[in-house]
């Protein structure tokens, strides 16, 4: 459904993305990891336009783009079918949780304003924010914002949702809540495309992990396979630093 | 040299009249600021070839010239020239005949844009970039985005600056009556230069502008007050 071929993107002398295939199919959770500057999060912002990448193709259904050559208005009709999630969420500051999910809806999309409404208000009630309709970022937990910008994403009814690093700013005991959430969605048969060093949840909800370093995809498969049995030693090392050994080194 | 109560009184009834002349300056040409300076803003923070090269040589130029001097160049200089202009190409405006006003306007009009510009300048770079990609990833267009997203953003924290801006432009405006216009300051002239009671009127007049920005000064904090209503709780704290 969502397919990537030959991505290239350089900032300067610097070559962050040399050439990625990625293929997502429908109902796909895609955990991308990898150490930080391998250009898992410039990658997710190149498939949504926010970077402009300098090489490859995009197809979304039945959308098929040159990243170089897409037009603008090309970029605004394949943006219809995506959504985006930000490691620093990003909500308007001069909205509150309702308007930040219609607005959206009702300028970008011309929907109604009551339909919008109602719509954002379910969005807002199924990451459980039922409360906090009037409430503006500042009245908000960290946790909190990130299940309002996922409630913005889900009310646009995407095709593919891109998560970039959701719960890397949030302090520890508000991760989960925000995790559960992603969870609830991907059981309900959601696209995602997730960056993310949560290995947990790579390992319980993913249904492909894909291993990045320095610009390049070092392997990908199921997340029993790339967690069990890598076939690459870097994957295996990255694995290996970041779970910790399965054998401990210390008792205390 | 006496100074009576009543005559200051005299002064200050007669020197009312001109209230709405100033304000009509201060207003008109505040509005045509904003728009021009919000635009200027915009075109330098996205350095917009050609554009922001004219506009910062613009900003420079009226940053660094006395507001009297620009007045001499606009309202001596301009509508002679303007007329060499018209008589050559057979335009049939007669020059000479504009109200002042206009030319007075323009004046405090184009300055303001340059102060104006740099306020906006400065709130625009206060708003986080993410806020403009959230907008564009929710399907706004970038003009979407700036009107609905950053604009409101910039505006709420520029108000206070804002705010001494227009204070500062009310007071500004008094040397419209160097292009003989009768605002507030250009009636107690003649009023002084009639009774020689220059005291009176010119107290009288002080007493005026400092009502004005009084009230304008107090109108701009309440609108910061309810503009950044949600940014600092009153009765729930920040989490």
């Amino acid at each position: 459904m969502l397919q990537i071929t030959d991505i290239h993107k350089r900032f300067g002398a610097n070559e962050v993305l040399k050439g990625i295939d990625i293929t997502v199919d429908k109902g796909d959770v895609v955990v991308i990891l990898g150490p930080s500057g391998s250009g898992k999060t410039t990658l997710l912002r190149c498939i949504n336009f926010l970077e402009h990448a300098d090489r490859g193709r995009i197809r979304l259904g039945d959308i098929d783009l040159d990243f170089k050559a897409a037009t603008k208005r090309q970029i605004y009709a394949m943006r219809r079918h995506t959504a985006f999630i930000f490691q620093n969420y990003n909500l308007f500051k001069n909205k509150d949780a309702l308007h930040n999910v219609t607005e959206g809806l009702v300028t970008g999309r011309k929907v109604d304003k009551k339909e919008a409404l109602e719509r954002a208000k379910r969005a807002l009630d199924d990451v459980g924010l039922s409360e906090k309709y009037d409430s503006y970022s500042t009245q908000l937990s960290g946790g909190e914002q990130q299940r309002v910008g996922i409630a913005r994403a889900m009310a646009l009814n995407p095709d593919v949702i891109l998560f970039d690093e959701p719960t890397s700013a949030l302090d520890p005991e508000l991760v989960g809540e925000v995790l559960a959430v992603m969870k609830k969605l991907a059981q309900e048969g959601t696209t995602m495309v997730v960056v993310t060093h949560e290995m947990r949840f790579a390992r319980d909800v993913a249904t492909k992990v894909i291993f990045m370093e320095d610009g390049r995809i070092v392997e990908e498969g199921p997340p029993e396979k790339i967690f069990t049995c890598p076939d690459e030693e870097r994957t295996k090392q990255f694995l290996r630093r970041i779970i910790g050994d399965p054998e401990p080194e210390y008792f205390i | 040299m006496k100074v009576s109560f009543s005559a200051i009184l005299a002064s200050f009834t007669s020197a009312l009249a001109g209230v709405p002349v100033t304000l009509k300056i201060v207003a008109v040409s505040f509005l045509v600021a904003f728009v021009l300076g919000f635009l200027m803003a915009v075109v330098n923070k996205n350095r917009v070839p050609v554009l922001s090269q004219i506009s910062k040589v613009f900003i420079s130029f009226m940053r660094g010239t006395p507001i009297i001097v620009q007045i001499f160049l606009i309202y001596n200089s301009l509508p002679s020239l303007l007329n060499a202009v018209f008589v050559t190409f057979g335009v049939p405006i007669d020059i000479f005949d504009v109200d002042p006003i206009f030319y007075a306007i323009a004046v405090f009009a184009l300055s303001e844009t340059a102060i104006l510009a740099e306020i906006f300048r400065a709130a625009l770079n206060g708003v986080d970039n993410g806020q403009l990609e959230a907008a564009e990833c929710v399907g706004l267009t970038i003009p979407q985005g700036y009107l609905h997203i950053i604009l409101p953003q910039a505006l709420a924290s520029a108000v206070p600056v804002l705010g001494n801006a227009v204070t500062d432009l009310i007071k500004t405006t008094s040397l419209a009556f160097s292009m003989s216009i009768l605002d507030v300051t250009g009636i107690a002239k003649i009023q002084g230069a009639a009774s020689l009671d220059y005291i009176d009127a010119y107290l009288a007049v002080a007493l005026i502008y400092l009502i004005l920005v009084l009230i304008f000064e107090n109108a701009f904090k309440l609108l910061e007050r309810r503009l950044n209503a949600h940014t600092q709780p009153l009765n729930a704290p920040a989490r």
